[in-house]
């Protein structure tokens, strides 16, 4: 992260057209179609990219400036989780940040200056920038810090406005008409507003869910809706007197959404909803390391109380994330499940879009949707893919979405369904090429493999399937064969106990080679656990770092790291160790909490992702040196 | 690799990391503050209570009817650990070796 530069995004050597590996295709896609709108056809419209959730949006909006932007890029949010989710993908200081995970850049002082825009950003701050971020509320005139007050017009040269379906309100549109003479570019979702009209723009890319199912960006989707044989309301109180949903119809003593509303409080469907989900999250988490999490959507803050309570009576952990929660306990509650702390996520209109977790795979719904925007909303949340390297089975890909009947959610899944035809009609398509250009192949070209009786048939899965258990089977009965014969000699030893006896002393004398041995003492187990980390933490970490990159472990060159705002008190006193040593602690502790709070599960997760963070602050630290 | 996950295999599926009476040398340690053994329908469950950072801390050992252990949990803070798992631990490998012989991934679990 180099000091300011007017044309960076022009100059700067962002590795976008050749990167197979790090960016998808559609992402590639997106930014050509993007040069073309603003670069070939030079069009002054805004532009429009339309990218399901999981696709890739924010690396869209991450690679969009490049050669396009002649100044400074300001993104707008519409609200704060999302503004979140961008600013922690876009923040250089991030061991994840977008263009070093996905090889856009390769080094540190490649990277843009980014800062969020707030009350206490200074305008030198601004003016040093190359990408400011803000969410909305900050740009509205009635704001006595709006941005709007303290920039000129010419001040960005590109906008890019994130879930540009909430651009219809005044805010947008006086923001817009500020910065009339930037480039636009739109990212959403959906190709319709909030108020159901289309958005502004001349669409460049339209990503249909669909595709992005069929092209394996997004997880496939399920739906599963439980059908109880008979459901009875009563109305008014009067437990005398019971009816079924469709009496109430005909009868026309209530409208739809008294039904619908009784449904999803009544605890019986609940209950449903509860132990069909858990069946889902147990089937995904058998025979997979993958951390799946169930994400519930409530009426109110009084039922997701009550569902929470529900999913805890079968023992699982669950965060509750709503609108009242104090800001702290929010930052608590998503930091739980960031770092695996819990198995359900309970929210009450909270983690709508922008919220980015993969491993949410099982929806589960207590709440009746009339319009597709909020329930589409909801089911993105269970797209995000989970990462190839990290996938066990084929399960670990497929989302599976969990109602009642009776919520009235039928029509809404109708139009999601249409996408995994889509997808399955693509897919079908793309096989009978394959099989066509495979066939041609053969007629053309004929083999003698190609023509003649069948000689091999049967399915090599489960041939090999059966052969590693067979292998396993024959390794036992030699260890038995072992055994026996060390039961001989231990009868020469002990004549007087039986065969059988002798047998169990000699196995418990073999245990399996890479067993923890501690697992007899779980005292220790848990103990050693925790040494070793934060042995490994505060010495080994800084030790290798001081040495591989020739500091000095008392020096104080580490000060000048370009830490965020929250973090800079790591930097103020103790020598270049102590400086990493802090580092790691923070970076950790903001993840998993308090470390006397730590359970064996966050010390497995957290170990697991030492690499990375110490291969970004690396990288952090060599920004500053060479 | 293929060689060591093979062993690893069978070893996970046939071999016993731990004994009940081994979690009963425990009891030696003052901070153990219980050790309980409760028979089960098919099996032994082994409960151990102790103190660590001040924390009361419970692990559950559960074993099949020859003293087979079959999963370790321990409880902190209200949390759940799963410390061992034989099926779990039996499908990783096998998800392993599936992987490294190129043959299609497996869910299949063990009973």
């Amino acid at each position: 992260m180099g000091t300011f530069n007017k044309d960076y995004f022009l100059t700067a050597n962002a590795n976008i057209l050749e990167n197979d590996e790090g960016l998808r295709k559609v992402q590639k896609d997106a930014y050509i179609e993007i040069c073309n709108h603003f670069l070939l056809k030079k069009s002054k419209s805004h532009a429009v990219a339309i990218l399901p959730t999981g696709s890739g949006k924010t690396g869209v909006m991450a690679i969009a400036p490049f050669g396009i932007a002649n100044g400074r890029v300001l993104i707008i949010t519409p609200q704060l989780v999302i503004k979140d989710h961008v600013l922690d993908s876009l923040d250089p200081t991030n061991p994840k940040n977008f263009w070093l995970r996905h090889n856009v850049f390769k080094d540190f002082n490649e990277l843009p200056q980014v800062v969020e825009y707030d009350k206490d950003t200074l305008f030198e701050e601004l003016e040093e920038s190359n990408i400011i971020i803000l969410n909305i509320h900050k740009l509205s005139t009635k704001f006595r810090n709006s941005l709007l007050k303290k920039v000129e017009r010419d001040f960005f040269d590109m906008i890019i406005i994130d879930e540009a379906h909430h651009s219809p309100a005044q805010t947008w549109q006086d923001a817009l008409e500020y910065f009339s003479d930037a480039k636009v570019l739109k990212v959403t979702g959906t190709p319709f507003r909030t108020d159901r009209k289309k958005i502004e723009g001349e669409v460049v890319i339209n990503y249909r869910l669909g595709k992005a199912m069929k092209d394996g960006i997004v997880k496939s989707l399920k739906n599963f809706i439980l059908k109880p044989e008979k459901v009875y309301l009563t109305i008014d109180n009067d437990s005398s007197r019971k009816y079924t949903i469709k009496e109430i119809e005909a009868m026309k003593l209530k409208d739809k959404d008294f039904v619908t509303r009784s449904v999803a409080y009544s605890p019986e469907c609940n209950k449903h909803i509860v132990e069909a989900s858990i069946d889902e999250l147990n089937k995904r988490r058998a025979g997979s390391s993958v951390p799946h999490k169930i994400i519930a959507v409530c009426c109110s803050i009084e039922h997701a109380e009550d569902v929470k309570k529900l999913y805890e009576e079968r023992n699982l952990r669950v965060a509750i994330v709503h609108s009242e929660l104090p800001k702290n306990k929010k930052i608590e509650e998503l930091r739980k499940i960031e770092s695996h702390q819990v198995d359900v996520v309970v929210h009450v209109a909270m983690l709508g879009e922008g919220y980015d977790h993969p491993y949410l795979s099982v929806a589960a719904i207590f709440r009746p949707f009339r319009s597709l925007a909020p329930y589409s909303q909801f089911i993105g949340r269970i797209l995000r893919r989970i990462p190839d390297e990290e996938v066990s089975n084929e399960l670990d890909n497929i989302g599976v979405v969990i109602a009642h009947r009776d919520l009235g959610l039928d029509e809404l899944w109708k139009e999601y369904k249409q996408e995994q035809e889509y997808c399955d009609v693509l897919r079908s398509v793309e096989k009978a090429e394959k099989d066509e250009r495979n066939l041609l192949k053969k007629i053309r070209n004929p083999k003698n493999s190609d023509i003649g009786s069948v000689i091999v048939e049967g399915d090599l899965h489960i041939e090999e399937e059966y052969y590693e258990y067979t292998e396993a089977a024959k390794a036992y009965e030699a260890y038995e064969r072992d055994i026996e014969e060390k039961a001989k000699q231990l009868k020469q030893i002990f004549p007087d106990k039986s065969e059988e006896d002798l047998k169990q002393l000699a196995r418990q004398q073999s245990k399996p080679t890479v067993i923890n041995p501690l697992l007899k003492n779980p005292k220790k187990y848990r103990m050693l656990l925790r040494r070793e980390f934060w042995e490994k933490v505060q010495y080994d970490i800084p030790a290798t770092l001081i040495t591989e990159l020739k500091l000095k472990k008392e020096g104080r060159e580490l000060a000048n790291l370009p830490l965020k705002k929250n973090m800079r008190w790591i930097l103020k006193d103790g020598d270049n160790a102590a400086i990493i040593a802090k580092y790691m602690n923070c970076i950790l502790v903001s993840k998993y909490g308090p470390r006397e709070k730590w359970t064996i599960n966050d010390y497995h997760n957290a170990n697991n992702e030492l690499d990375e963070i110490v291969t970004h602050l690396k990288k952090m630290i060599k920004s500053i040196l060479f | 690799m293929l060689n060591k996950l093979r062993t690893q295999l069978w070893e996970a599926m046939y071999l016993n990391p731990v004994w009940p009476h081994e979690l009963l040398e425990n009891a030696k340690d003052p901070e153990y503050k219980n050790i309980s053994f409760k028979p089960l329908d098919a099996g032994l469950e082994v409960e151990l209570l102790f103190m660590d950072e001040g924390q009361l801390v419970k692990a559950v050992y559960l074993f099949d009817s020859n003293d087979y252990l079959q999963r370790a949990v321990m409880y902190e803070n209200e949390h759940e650990s799963v410390i061992y798992d034989r099926n779990q631990l039996v499908t990783n490998i096998m998800n392993e070796i599936l992987e490294l012989t190129g043959v299609k991934q497996s869910n299949k679990i063990i009973a």
